[in-house]
């Protein structure tokens, strides 16, 4: 079938609409969780190195923070990318941009994850 | 076509947007702030990741961490970090309600971007009285 209308050029994919749908579920999702990751932050800011490790070990912290921040990350992500996609012309430092975007949101994921597993399972 | 004017009609007209006498519109600005507040969450986060994986990892390097959140330049960080998080969040709701097809009439428009800013100012100042007097 005949495409009617031609993707803008910096624009590599056809996926805004699946980036709008992944934007609301992330949205909806932090709109409910991100409160409790911020009051955890907010009640844990400035308190001595027991008390801190003593609520993250918990798996019940632990499994619900590690979980805030991933949607965190992937929202994160997918706000840069339209930034990117607005400001950047050039598809060579689009694409460049777009990699590393993705990989400090897997990075930042997996660097935390692994710390609060860690250390809930006391390796 | 006669009666639609056109811009070369008018060669005296200033050019828009036209920066001495251009006002900028409080949805516009919100707009702006939500990017930017984005962007500074984005940036903001590693804060965040750097103390919590301090905190599983070593107790020193926490310490030393956590006093440096502690100075005033900390605090300030912090602080500026709590108004982003909110305006981006009360930011996030704006474009919910819009995405649903409501608030698209002037004054609601205006009434949900300066509520973005008071409730974000207002909010912030409420966390950090809370921290510090509860």
């Amino acid at each position: 079938m005949q495409r009617a209308v031609t993707p803008p050029r910096n624009r590599p994919d056809r996926r805004g609409a699946h980036h709008a749908w992944r934007m609301h579920l992330s949205t909806w999702i932090l709109l409910i969780l991100a409160p409790l990751g911020l009051g955890l932050f907010v009640w844990l800011a400035g308190k001595p190195h027991s008390v801190v490790i003593d609520a993250l070990e918990r798996p019940y912290v632990a499994l619900p923070l590690a979980f805030i921040l991933f949607i965190s990350v992937w929202h994160m992500a997918l706000g840069m990318r339209t930034i990117i996609e607005d400001y950047i012309r050039r598809p060579a430092t689009l694409m460049l941009l777009l990699g590393l975007n993705t990989v400090f949101a897997v990075a930042v994921v997996v660097v935390v994850v692994w710390s609060l597993v860690q250390r809930m399972l006391g390796l | 076509m006669a009666d639609v004017p056109r811009a070369s009609n008018k060669p005296n007209r200033p050019l828009s947007p036209h920066l001495q006498v251009y006002q900028p519109l409080i949805n516009m600005v919100m707009s702006i702030f939500h990017r930017i507040t984005g962007v500074g969450l984005y940036v903001g986060s590693l804060l965040l990741v750097v103390w919590l994986v301090s905190a599983t990892l070593d107790r020193d390097l926490f310490e030393r961490i956590n006093g440096l959140l502690g100075t005033w330049f900390g605090q300030l960080v912090l602080l500026g970090f709590t108004w982003a998080y909110l305006h981006h969040l009360l930011g996030g709701v704006r474009h919910l309600i819009w995405d649903s097809g409501a608030g698209f009439d002037l004054p609601t428009v205006k009434m949900l971007s300066w509520g973005t800013l008071v409730l974000s100012v207002l909010g912030t100042a409420g966390i950090w009285l809370l921290a510090a007097y509860v």
